[in-house]
């Protein structure tokens, strides 16, 4: 046997046999899934109802808010416009409002446009005040038009939403929104490989330090050529990594039969996972490994004794 | 006697420290050569040089007639002075993977080990981890790696530290017997009774020079003071000293006797030892005649101190 194959033979045995690569193959699979299942249950719980309070000085936007109550279990609208501006805003948190939506009167329309407030104590989430936006948005629009003796109607009509059907050269369909589901999964595997990358450079690193530590260095170096052993750990630990990750497809391929099977969840999205995107992560992983490996390992292994 | 060692006017620097100076040694073939030194002398930067651990700036060295190469690897056996082994490895899983290493196949490798193991009673490691072993054990472990690949040279840094006396004996005793099959041995030690009990051969280095090299018996001679420790009970002392005094320089000295007699240091210059037994014999009854043979220990501190005054 090579004096290379002796040392990945003996890195990656070593590197297999830890307690810590059993325990990050088999359960952190199944910890990630808890997790992702804990977060996605959490998400799914009722929210307590916020309440927010509308003062609309021009009459014209307060309905719109009101009429969102029947629909939005996340947010509950009151028109508070007959109580004095000043008074609602000292008294705001004192009623246990989440926030108050002001809108002033003006002469015109237009200056609207930068002159209503969300008071509150708390910031807001994005989401909340866009929707605010394009409520008020919507409505001011539609005053224009009117102002304007445009027929909204007309125009709704005149409004045309294009819609691309997607197909392929055989005449097959095509799956609409195929590409962000390559972006999503090109993004998840990009950011696993990232990952992995460092933990495995750091493992070649940890595997030089521990040999200068426990002395062993002098008896390797005296045996092989400095250049023989960085080759065979940075394989041997790019080995165990290939190893995990292929353990970590298989799981993932057992467990999606068996939620298909058994608790009736779809899995096919996973089947939209190209082809070309799973034959080369190994590729793209082991590169990343080797390089990130070999320039810790030696980092670490030239420092003067 | 044919070499297997030639280290040519070798130098190596740290940065502005030189830590070998033109170094220059020649190691006979089957030899136990000593290689003594104080701290920090350069003996272990010259060990590193001839393992190829590190490369000379200059100088060249010469293993059994070639120069020294990445093949020669496997003709050198090291026992480092600071030990090291993978402690969550097995015992044999090690021993197998660091004689492999040296150029063993597996099965080569398994016989010798089966044999060395037999042979200093250590048969029941095999499956121990290193961290369960005690500091003495483990480096009775490393002597075998070392040994294992039967190199034709042997280099150990100070081979007995860690190891209680019987055990320092057990491996001394192996030293012998390696040297006895072929090989050379080359040992550094700061242990001067060793290198009087194994060594045939010493070389001193002080401040990256090298002050001494040669065989022993002939290093020991060029120090020799021509002295020697006499004891005599005599009824005349006054005497005695007045007549030995005449012709020799005596001094007072020590040594273990079970009579209460007059100890002495007498150097006798030119004149021979019979010429003093004479003067001797007339004044008293001769208890104790020995040559006074300096020590290594003694040649070391000399060399050593009068190296540092120049």
């Amino acid at each position: 046997m090579s004096i290379i194959s002796l040392i990945i033979k003996r890195e990656f045995i070593a590197k297999v046999r830890n307690k810590s690569f059993i325990v990050m193959t088999f359960l952190s699979p199944l910890l990630f899934v808890g997790i992702a299942a804990f977060v996605g249950y959490l998400s799914t719980m009722k929210a307590d109802t916020k309440p927010i309070a509308i003062h609309d000085e021009t009459g014209l936007f307060a309905n719109e808010f009101l009429s969102l109550n029947k629909k939005d279990t996340e947010y509950r609208y009151s028109d508070l416009t007959l109580i004095d501006i000043n008074f609602l805003k000292d008294s705001i948190t004192k009623e246990n409002y989440e926030g108050l939506i002001y809108i002033p009167k003006v002469s015109n329309n237009k200056d609207l446009e930068n002159k209503i407030q969300f008071i509150s104590n708390e910031s807001p989430s994005l989401s909340f005040i866009e929707n605010v936006q394009d409520i008020i948005g919507r409505k001011l629009t539609k005053e224009n038009f009117n102002k304007a003796h445009l027929d909204t109607l007309a125009i709704k009509n005149a409004e045309s939403k294009v819609v691309v059907n997607l197909a392929k050269a055989s005449g097959e369909k095509s799956v609409k929104g195929l590409n962000e589901i390559k972006i999503a999964i090109g993004g998840a595997f990009g950011y696993l490989i990232m990952m992995f990358i460092i933990i495995y450079g750091n493992m070649v690193m940890r595997s030089v330090i521990e040999e200068k530590t426990n002395r062993i260095v002098e008896i390797i170096i005296s045996s092989v050529k400095p250049f023989q052993l960085m080759m065979g750990k940075i394989i041997g630990t790019s080995l165990a990594g290939l190893l995990q990750f292929f353990i970590w497809a298989i799981l993932g391929f057992v467990l999606m039969i068996v939620a298909s099977t058994f608790l009736g969840i779809d899995a096919s999205p996973t089947a939209k996972i190209p082809p070309s995107v799973i034959r080369s992560s190994p590729r793209i992983w082991g590169n990343g490994a080797n390089v990130c490996s070999g320039i810790m390992g030696l980092a670490y292994f030239y420092n003067p004794f | 006697m044919s070499t297997i060692l030639e280290v040519n006017k070798v130098v190596k620097k740290y940065g502005d420290f030189v830590a070998l100076n033109e170094v220059s040694l020649t190691v006979p073939k089957g030899s136990i050569y000593g290689l003594l030194g104080p701290n920090g002398a350069g003996k272990t930067s010259l060990i590193r040089i001839i393992n190829q651990i590190t490369m000379p700036d200059s100088g060249e060295i010469i293993l059994d007639g070639e120069k020294l190469s990445p093949k020669h690897i496997q003709n050198i056996g090291y026992l480092p002075e600071e030990r090291g082994l993978y402690k969550t490895m097995k015992v044999g899983e090690q021993c197998l993977y660091l004689a492999q290493m040296k150029g063993l196949s597996k099965a080569e490798a398994k016989e010798q080990l089966e044999y060395w193991f037999e042979r200093l009673g250590i048969q029941g490691w095999w499956n121990k981890k290193i961290q369960e072993l005690s500091k003495g054990m483990a480096q009775k472990v490393q002597f075998v790696v070392c040994v294992l690949h039967k190199p034709k040279l042997l280099i150990f840094d100070e081979p007995f530290s860690g190891f209680d006396p019987v055990n320092a004996n057990v491996i001394k005793d192996e030293i012998l017997e390696l040297q006895k099959h072929g090989s050379t041995i080359i040992f550094s030690t700061h242990r001067m009774e060793s290198v009087e009990e194994l060594c045939d051969h010493i070389a001193l280095i002080h401040k990256s020079n090298k002050l001494i090299e040669g065989k022993l018996d002939d290093v020991k001679r060029q120090f020799r003071t021509n002295s020697f420790e006499v004891g005599i009970l005599s009824d005349n002392v006054e005497g005695l000293m007045y007549d030995i005094t005449q012709k020799f320089k005596v001094g007072q000295t020590n040594f273990k006797s079970l009579n209460n007699e007059l100890k002495l240091e007498i150097q006798l210059g030119n004149a021979t030892p019979n010429e003093l037994l004479n003067v001797l014999v007339q004044r008293g009854q001769v208890t104790h005649f020995m040559e006074k043979i300096p020590s290594v220990a003694d040649i070391f501190i000399q060399s050593v101190t009068e190296n540092s005054k120049i």
